[in-house]
């Protein structure tokens, strides 16, 4: 290899660096040529996997059933939280009645010993 | 699909979960594609998928739409419970694609497909001696397709980490192609 050669080897190689750090920083500039290259030859071999179509239909008919278990479970839950409403109102207006009956007979008393 | 069949799609789901089958249909090659290259075998890959759904229909409720992709928030699942995964046996992640690749060869001369067979297996040892984050970015880009934008949403990284990660993966990619005798020009 010539002086010359080498010379011209060295500023391909300065070029392409410069190229790729350039590439690194500006998202608007594509990749340099030989990475480019690169990215193709690994897409190769990094293709789309498809499941096994048993796989596929046993895991979507899980998700159904598992989704019909939650659809039931939020309509029970749903119940739940109204037959909770109902007795913790009753029992409020239980309480409230009770602690008015209370204040009444206090009051009737303190009232009778004067 | 459009964006919107999608939106649309997944607001019902989270009324009615009987509505979940039509994202699953949807996005289950995906992300089955996503963790068999992360795994690399198909037991572990079909057991992770599962769960990967089953989790995504039991958070659906929670998934709210802020400038992340449905894609992104069910892959950033599957990323979770792959790296969990790799943490659990403690091994390094595998991209075993001999039985892919091995399918199909186009080259129309024996020594030619001997030729290029060779060249692809040399790359698939390549890609596995990269770290397993460098070996995601490149599943994430090459298998899945995905933009630098939605690669750093489910690697919860910038647009411009992720562009610069590329670079540097393509980068030692090379190296470690070098190493092993195979120059791509």
């Amino acid at each position: 290899m010539t002086a010359l050669q080498r010379n011209a080897q060295g500023l391909y190689d300065w070029l392409c660096y410069l190229a790729q750090v350039i590439w690194a920083v500006n998202p608007r500039v594509d990749p340099p040529p030989v990475l480019e290259h690169l990215a193709g030859e690994v897409q190769d071999v990094l293709p789309l996997v498809s499941p096994p179509d048993a796989f596929r239909r046993r895991l979507g008919s899980n998700l159904a059933l598992a989704a019909q278990r939650r659809m039931s479970g939020i309509a029970i839950e749903n119940a739940r939280t109204h037959r909770d409403r109902l007795l913790f109102s009753v029992l409020g207006g239980l309480l409230a009645t009770l602690a008015a009956l209370l204040c009444f007979l206090l009051y009737s008393r303190l009232s009778a010993e004067r | 699909m459009t964006d919107w069949d999608e939106t649309a799609c997944i607001e019902a789901a989270k009324q009615d979960p009987n509505r979940f089958g039509e994202l699953y249909d949807h996005y289950v090659d995906r992300i089955y594609s996503y963790i068999y290259h992360r795994v690399g075998n198909v037991h572990d890959a079909e057991d992770l998928t599962s769960r990967t759904f089953f989790r995504a229909l039991s958070h659906l409720p929670s998934y709210e739409n802020k400038g992340i992709p449905f894609s992104a928030w069910l892959y950033r699942i599957a990323h979770n419970l792959v790296a969990n995964w790799h943490r659990d046996r403690r091994r390094r992640p595998l991209v075993t694609l001999d039985e892919v690749a091995l399918k199909s060869s186009s080259a129309p001369y024996p020594e030619e497909a001997a030729s290029t067979e060779d060249d692809s297996r040399l790359l698939r040892e390549g890609i596995k001696e990269l770290d397993p984050t460098r070996q995601e970015l490149l599943v994430l880009k090459f298998t899945e397709g995905l933009s630098n934008a939605e690669i750093g949403a489910i690697m919860g990284r910038s647009e411009g980490a992720i562009k610069s990660l590329y670079h540097r993966t393509l980068l030692q990619l090379r190296k470690e192609l070098s190493k092993r005798g195979l120059q791509i020009e």
